[in-house]
C-alpha cells in the first residue's frame, strides 16, 4: 500500500467523518436534555440539504439559502418537539420513545418526497469546485468548508455550553431534570431548544454535505444510524464522544472502503457499531451505557 | 346476562375468523382480492413470531427482514439452481433463518432497551448490504426464475392457488404461537417481558427464552420469505430492505403486540392499505404507517385490538347504564 493513498483515505475520512460528529453531536443534545433518542436526526440532515438546492433553483444566492434551509428546518423542529417530543419525554420507555420518533421519521420521508421528486439533487459548491493538493493527497474545496464548517460549530457549542447561561442551564438539565428545575431553569424549555439545536446541527451537516453528496430523500435514516453509531462509538451522551465517534467512524469507513470494497463500506461500520454496544457500551471515552 | 354475552360475541368473533378465510376464496375469484389474501397470510406468518418477540418478550428487533431474506434467498438458490423441488427448499430457507437466528439472537439479546434496537437497525442493514454484495444471490439486479410449488399436475402458480398453501401455513403457524403463548415458555416470557429481573430471580433462564424467541420469529420470518419467493418466482435485496423491517414492526404495532389477535390484524390491515391507497400514489401508505405509528404509540399503545377491546367494553358499560 502506497502512503499516499493512506493520505488520501485519511483525508475523505475525517471530511465524512467530521458530518458524522456533527450529526452525533445533535443527536447527543437532544438525548441529554430530553432522554429521547431522535430516529429523525438523519431526516433534518436530508431535509436541509434538499431545502437548500429547492431554495438555490428559485434564484436565491446560495448562502441565504443555506441560512434559510437551516432556519425552516429548526422551525419545523420546533413544531414536531410540540407535538411529538412534549408528550412522551420523561413518561414514555425507549420503546415508544423509537416507535414516536421513527413514525416522525417516516412522514417526513414522505413529505420530503412528495415536495421535492425522488431524484438526487446535488446543490453548488460553496466556492467553486476547486481543488487542493496536499503532497500526494487531493481535498476538494468544499470538503475544507466541512472541515471548517464542523470546526466552527464544535468550536461554538463549547463556548455555548461552557460560557453561556443557557448552555449551562442545558448542561444542568441533563444531569439533573429535578435540580435543574429547582433552582429555577425552566426545564420545558430547555428541552425544546435542545431539540431545536439538536436537529439544526443535523441541518446544517445537511447544508454543508449536499454539495458534495447529493440528497435524496431516501437518505436520513442513513445518516440517523451513522450519527447513533457514532455517539455510541465515542461513548453515547459525551459531545467529546460524539466528536472522536464521528472521526472515528469517518476514518473506518474510509479505509474499509479504500481497501477492501466499497460496497461493503456501510457493513464494517455497523458490524463495528454491534460490537461496541457488545463489548464497551461505554465507547471509546467510556461514558455511561444505553439502557 | 352481560358476562354471558360477552363469551357469545367472542365465539361468535372466533368462529368467523376461522370460517372467512376458508370460505372467501369460493367466493371471491377477482386475482387483485385473492393475491392481497395471499399476503395477509405470509405477513401472518411473521407477525405470529414477532408478536411473541415483541408483545410477550419485550424485545425489540428491526431487523427481521434480514431474517424474512435469507428464507428467500436460501429456499430459491436450492429449488432454482440445485434443481430439486421447493418443497425442499423451503424449509431450508426456514432452517437457515431460525439458524441465522440463533446465531444473532443469542449474543445480541445480551442488550437491551435502545443498544438492542439499535444493533438489530444494524443486523437488518447488514443483511442487506450482504444480499446486494453477494454474486449468488443475484445483487441489485435480483433472482429469476425461482420455481413455483407443484404437487403432480397442480402448480401453486396463481395467486387462487397459491393461497391454499400460504394459508394453512399461516394458521399453523398460528397455533403454534398460540401454544407457546398458552404454555409456560409463554408465561415466562411475560415474566421477563414485564422485569427481566424479577423472571431471573424466580428461575426464569431468561437468556434461553429470549434467544429461543427470537429464534422462532426468525425461522418463521424465514418460512414467510420462502414461500414469498415461490409466489413470486422473483426476489431482489429491495424486497428485504430496512423499510420492510420496520414496515414489520408497524404491522404488528397497528395489529397490537399483546394478543396474538393482533397478528392476522396487523398483517389484513399491512396487505390492504398500500393496495387501495396505490391510486393515489404509492408513498401516502407509508405517510399513514408513519402517521399511525406515532399517534398509536402516543395515545394507544396496545394497538388496534386493545383499543376495540376497551371501547368494546365502554359501550356495554353504556349499555349497561341506559337499560337499567
Amino acid at each position: 500500500m502506497a502512503a499516499g493513498e493512506a493520505l488520501q483515505f485519511a483525508l475523505s475520512g475525517i471530511t465524512v467523518g467530521s458530518v458524522y460528529a456533527v450529526v452525533a453531536l445533535g443527536f447527543t443534545i437532544v438525548f441529554n436534555a430530553t432522554g429521547v433518542v431522535n430516529f429523525a436526526q438523519g431526516e433534518f440532515v436530508m431535509l436541509a440539504g434538499l431545502l437548500a438546492v429547492w431554495l438555490v433553483a428559485l434564484h436565491i444566492p446560495l448562502w441565504a439559502a443555506a441560512v434559510g434551509a437551516v432556519l425552516i428546518v429548526a422551525g419545523v423542529a420546533a413544531a414536531i418537539h410540540a407535538l411529538t417530543v412534549r408528550p412522551i419525554e420523561r413518561r414514555a420507555g425507549h420503546f415508544t420513545m423509537i416507535m414516536v420518533t421513527l413514525g416522525v421519521a417516516i412522514m417526513l420521508q414522505v413529505i420530503a418526497q412528495l415536495l421535492f421528486g425522488t431524484e438526487a439533487q446535488a446543490l453548488p459548491s460553496f466556492t467553486g469546485d476547486g481543488a487542493i493538493r496536499i503532497l500526494t493527497a487531493t481535498i476538494t474545496v468544499q470538503a475544507l468548508w466541512i472541515l471548517g464548517g464542523a470546526a466552527v460549530l464544535m468550536a461554538g457549542l463549547y463556548l455555548f455550553f461552557s460560557r453561556t447561561r443557557a448552555g449551562q442551564a442545558m448542561l444542568a438539565t441533563a444531569e439533573n431534570r429535578e435540580a435543574a428545575g429547582l433552582v429555577g431553569i425552566d426545564t420545558r424549555r430547555v428541552s425544546l431548544y435542545a431539540y431545536v439545536l439538536g436537529c439544526g446541527l443535523g441541518a446544517l451537516a445537511g447544508v454543508l454535505v449536499t454539495p458534495m453528496t447529493a440528497a435524496v430523500y431516501t437518505q436520513g435514516l442513513v445518516f440517523t444510524l451513522k450519527g447513533f453509531a457514532a455517539a455510541a462509538l465515542g461513548g453515547f451522551g459525551s459531545p467529546v464522544g460524539a466528536v472522536i465517534g464521528g472521526l472515528a467512524l469517518g476514518l473506518l469507513e474510509a479505509f474499509s472502503a479504500g481497501f477492501v470494497s466499497s460496497g461493503y463500506q456501510d457493513l464494517i461500520a455497523l458490524v463495528a457499531l454491534i460490537a461496541i454496544l457488545m463489548f464497551r457500551p461505554g465507547g471509546i471515552v467510556g461514558t455511561r451505557t444505553l439502557g | 346476562m352481560g358476562r354471558a354475552r360477552l363469551v357469545d360475541a367472542r365465539l361468535a368473533a372466533i368462529g368467523a375468523g376461522t370460517a372467512a378465510p376458508l370460505i372467501f376464496p369460493f367466493v371471491v375469484h377477482d386475482r387483485f382480492v385473492l393475491n392481497i389474501a395471499v399476503f395477509v397470510a405470509l405477513y401472518t406468518i411473521v407477525a405470529a413470531g414477532l408478536v411473541l418477540l415483541f408483545g410477550y418478550a419485550r424485545q425489540m428487533s428491526f431487523g427481521h427482514a434480514g431474517f424474512y431474506g435469507i428464507g428467500a434467498y436460501v429456499s430459491a438458490l436450492i429449488a432454482r439452481d440445485l434443481h430439486v423441488s421447493a418443497w425442499l427448499g423451503i424449509p431450508a430457507g426456514a432452517a437457515a433463518a431460525t439458524l441465522a437466528g440463533y446465531v444473532v439472537g443469542r449474543p445480541i439479546l445480551r442488550l437491551r432497551g435502545l443498544s438492542l434496537a439499535m444493533a438489530t437497525f444494524a443486523f437488518g442493514v447488514i443483511a442487506n448490504v450482504v444480499f446486494t454484495q453477494l454474486a449468488v444471490t443475484g445483487g441489485a439486479n435480483g433472482l429469476p426464475g425461482i420455481p413455483v410449488p407443484r404437487i403432480g399436475p397442480v402448480a401453486f402458480d396463481t395467486p387462487g392457488a397459491f393461497y391454499w398453501l400460504a394459508a394453512p401455513i399461516a394458521a399453523a403457524t398460528m397455533v403454534v404461537s398460540w401454544n407457546i403463548a398458552r404454555s409456560h415458555v409463554g408465561r415466562a416470557l411475560r415474566a421477563l417481558g414485564n422485569s427481566e429481573t424479577a423472571a431471573r430471580a424466580g428461575g426464569i433462564d431468561a437468556a434461553a427464552y429470549k434467544s429461543a424467541v427470537f429464534t422462532y420469529s426468525a425461522g418463521v420470518a424465514g418460512l414467510a420469505g420462502a414461500l414469498y419467493a415461490h409466489y413470486l418466482t422473483f426476489v431482489s435485496e429491495n424486497s428485504f430492505s430496512i423499510d420492510v423491517s420496520i414496515l414489520m414492526v408497524v404491522m404488528i404495532a397497528v395489529g397490537g403486540m399483546q394478543s396474538l389477535w393482533g397478528a392476522p390484524l396487523g398483517a389484513l390491515f399491512l396487505a390492504i392499505v398500500p393496495e387501495y391507497l396505490r391510486q393515489l400514489g404509492g408513498s401516502y401508505a407509508m405517510l399513514l404507517y408513519g402517521l399511525l405509528l406515532t399517534v398509536v404509540f402516543m395515545y394507544l399503545p396496545g394497538g388496534v385490538v386493545e383499543a376495540a377491546g376497551a371501547l368494546a367494553e365502554r359501550m356495554g358499560r353504556w349499555r349497561r347504564r341506559f337499560s337499567n
